[in-house]
């Protein structure tokens, strides 16, 4: 029996000695020579800080305006006020797929944009003056907030002024405006305050696979973004996920008609970070480059070629409307359900293909339970 | 074969093994439900989901109302632990089994096989005498005290464990996990920062020399927890070797169940010394089944025996990659054998008015049911119905056809079509049948 157990320990040496044998990298998808901080630091040096400080003092400006307007209610300091709330709003689409560490903190997505708006909800707040903005899940506030009072809440620019300067209430509307805006501010410098300070080492120097590292919590946020993208500002409002009926009016920034400018700000913002491209324009390593790293292909093409084309495709058919999405929705369906198309194709590579040939695990699906 | 009977099934022996085995059963049990209530699990995995994925004829299991969940629970905290103390032990133990499968049968996505071998070993329980001893029942006069049974109630949990390890280990025997280190190679690297040993879960070569151990380890341990000359150090392995996979990996109280459940492999003088010290005093007398007992139960543990070798096996029935198709992977003591991320999206069409619409799973399942739905075919099936039914109801949907775009990337490799994209799965039903709409693995 005993020369039994030894030959047994003996043969599963001897075979995992030769399946170990000479390494083949081939085989072995996880692993690469990758400098992971690099592109971390690319990303936070050229793309999250610079993003959210000039949201952050871009915002600070249209709080400033937006004094302004409430001193002197003229038609144009309106103008003003809803030119930099366009910069604002395009600049948000830059910086929202960076929804973790402290921006996770402060729920800062859904403070900034939960749309389409709950009006009631706003009228309600603004009447009562009793609400709580710290709750996530309302949609109540942030930019499509601003984008209903300084574009939507009456039907000419007069009426808006005056609702916002000489009609009655007008200082309860005053009094939401100033916590609306101040409320974005508090959370975007919580936000930068953080990257500034020691989370930016933190995350530079959280390299490897598991859950909760930079690149995990990169490619969670980048996927969970685009998905939200596909589904919030095309799929609900073309109809293609309610029932085939269109929801035109459920679509981004309603009111100021700047939708399919955000949704083009939002995709290139994808686009961009796959490819290595920073906020402020500067190339370096992207995610294409880290699954170069490791040779992963589809189909005999590069992984990262087939997702790049399938973005460039994507970014063609999103530059043959120019309206705003609701009168697409409305005049130009056919289009839209393309863009919505071709915004899915590469779905399937940036949420199996890439988590799986980088070993990356899945955070954003939490896991409440014990695996086996 | 006479002498084997005797010496195996009918001999009397101490009952000793089997008192230190209820004992730590219940307290395990005991203490796992508790931890589940405490980390909020009752909330989300059971009454936030708005839809349940069942079992393969269990789809008749309701989910009680909130409190009815807790009510099952404070169930199974509280009969748990009178098998521990032994005290009403035959109703406690019923009741548990009872209301553990209840919540295991409610939502299959949570179904995990140390869940299943704790039902399983419930249910054995049920017919041994347990509470002969070291047990409130002896007190209160529910039960005699004795100090003997027979061998066949210790055996039959030994041959239990000895079946989870080796189809374990017999699992483990595929190309995925003998010759790529796969998943092994994905998940260790995910520690290191592990302290002192972290640095070696870079390396390939730790993947294979774990993988290869594991396949050894799981092939062999209960036979060296039968043999007496190796089983002291069998079972250092068999601590040490789940406390390692405890200590890596998200598996919850599995250690603990297989730690504590192998001590039955010892002997009986080793469980008396151990009550010994606890104050258990032996008292002699012997537990004989009645002849009406004696002949149903050889046949109902004839029959348990034959389903647990051939559960295992039924996937030999069925075409294509077990780690692929998932057919015939549950029950069968596959335990972490694959790292699989699937992608799915469903579309539905009304025959009458060609409308057609992308679903949100999001609307109806949690993300952790998304994610376990997109690599199992049967609950992508489940959920086809449950959508065509939703909608039927819902928008007056009429013959609906439903088809979905399903990748899945396993092991580390790039996603492959999963399901195929023509199929209308609502005309499909579920089955022991092979899964024609599975599309096979290329690779």
């Amino acid at each position: 029996m005993i020369n039994r157990v030894y030959f047994l320990l003996i043969f599963a040496l001897t075979l995992s000695v030769s399946a170990c044998g000479p390494d083949e990298p081939d085989d072995d998808p996880c692993q690469s020579d990758f400098d992971q901080s690099s592109l971390f630091s690319h990303i936070v040096d050229h793309s999250i800080i610079p993003g959210y400080q000039s949201l952050s003092s871009n915002l600070t400006d249209l709080g400033l305006i937006k004094d302004q307007f409430f001193l002197l209610p003229t038609q144009n300091n309106l103008e003003q006020f809803r030119a930099k709330f366009t910069e604002v709003y395009l600049i948000w689409q830059s910086v929202a797929q960076f929804e973790f560490g402290p921006a996770k903190e402060v729920f800062l997505r859904n403070s900034i944009n939960n749309f389409p708006l709950n009006e009631n909800d706003l009228i309600n707040n603004i009447e009562s003056g009793n609400y709580d903005l710290s709750l996530p899940d309302k949609y109540d506030k942030g930019l499509p907030a601003l984008d209903y009072l300084f574009f939507g809440i009456a039907n000419s620019d007069q009426g808006i002024i005056n609702k916002l300067s000489s009609d009655p209430d007008f200082e309860k509307h005053q009094l939401y405006i100033n916590a609306i805006i101040d409320d974005m501010q508090m959370r975007i410098t919580h936000t930068l305050d953080g990257w500034k300070g020691s989370y930016k080492e933190t995350f530079v120097s959280n390299t490897g696979t598991a859950a909760g590292t930079a690149l995990s919590l990169l490619i969670n946020a980048f996927d969970e973004n685009y998905e939200l993208i596909k589904r919030e500002k095309i799929g609900v409002p073309s109809g293609v996920l309610t029932l085939d009926i269109p929801n035109p009016d459920r679509v981004e920034a309603i009111h100021s008609q700047l939708s399919t400018l955000l949704l083009k700000a939002g995709a290139g913002a994808s686009v961009d970070l796959f490819n290595g491209v920073g906020f402020d324009g500067s190339a370096g390593p992207g995610f294409g480059d880290l699954l170069d790293a490791v040779n992963a292909t589809k189909d005999d093409t590069l992984l990262s070629d087939l997702v790049s084309n399938q973005f460039e495709v994507m970014l063609a058919e999103l530059n043959k409307i120019s309206e705003s999405l609701d009168q697409e929705i409305d005049n130009n369906k056919d289009q839209v359900t393309k863009i919505y198309a071709e915004f899915t194709r590469p779905l399937v590579n940036i949420k199996t293909d890439m988590p799986s040939v980088l070993c990356v695990s899945i955070t954003y699906i939490d896991n409440p339970s014990d695996s086996d | 074969m006479k002498d084997y009977i005797d010496k195996y099934i009918l001999q009397q022996t101490s009952i000793a093994p089997l008192i230190v085995f209820r004992i730590l059963f219940g307290l395990v049990m005991c203490i796992g439900a508790i931890r589940f209530v405490i980390n909020g699990w009752i909330q989300e995995l059971y009454v936030i989901p708005k839809f349940h994925f069942k079992f393969y004829g269990f789809e008749w299991v309701n989910l009680p109302s909130e409190l009815g969940m807790y009510i099952l629970f404070g169930l199974i905290i509280l009969s748990s632990f009178l098998v521990a103390l032994g005290l009403l032990y035959r109703i406690s133990i019923i009741i548990f089994f009872l209301s553990f499968s209840y919540v295991e049968l409610i939502d299959a996505t949570n179904y995990l096989n140390h869940y299943y071998l704790a039902y399983l070993l419930a249910f054995l329980l049920i017919f041994l005498p347990a509470n002969g001893s070291f047990a409130l029942d002896n007190m209160f006069n529910i039960q005699k005290k004795i100090s003997r049974i027979p061998s066949w109630c210790i055996n039959i949990l030994i041959l239990q464990l000895t079946v989870v390890y080796t189809f374990a280990g017999i699992a483990k025997l595929n190309s995925d996990w003998m010759l790529n280190a796969m998943p092994l190679s994905i998940w260790l690297p995910e520690h290191q920062n592990f302290p002192v040993f972290g640095e070696l879960f870079k390396y390939k070569l730790t993947a294979k020399l774990f993988s290869w151990g594991g396949a050894f380890y799981d092939l062999t341990i209960a036979y060296f927890l039968m043999w007496g000359r190796t089983r002291n150090i069998a079972y250092f392995a068999v601590i040490g070797f789940h406390l390692a996979t405890g200590a890596l990996f998200n598996i919850g109280l599995f250690p603990v169940i297989m730690i504590t459940s192998t001590l039955i492999f010892f002997p009986s003088t080793f469980h008396e010394s151990l009550l010994r010290k606890l104050g258990w005093k032996n008292i002699e007398g012997d537990y004989s089944f009645g002849s009406f007992a004696r002949k149903s139960l050889s046949i109902l543990f004839a029959a348990y025996i034959v389903v647990q070798l051939i559960l295992p096996l039924r996937h030999l029935a069925y075409p294509g990659d077990l780690l692929w198709t998932e057919e015939g992977y549950r029950f069968s003591w596959r335990v972490m054998l694959v790292e699989k991320i699937g992608y799915c999206t469903f579309f539905i069409e009304d025959s009458n008015s060609n409308r057609k619409q992308e679903v949100v799973n999001g609307s109806y399942l949690t993300k952790f049911q998304e994610k376990n739905m997109a690599i199992q075919p049967d609950f992508i099936l489940q959920f086809a119905h449950f959508l065509k039914k939703e909608f039927e109801h819902k928008h007056g949907f009429v013959n609906s056809k439903i088809t979905v775009d399903a990748h899945v990337a396993m092991n580390g490799k790039i996603s492959q079509r999963f399901i195929n994209p023509d199929t209308n799965l609502a005309e499909q039903t579920d089955g022991f049948l092979p899964k024609k709409w599975i599309l096979p693995r290329n690779n």
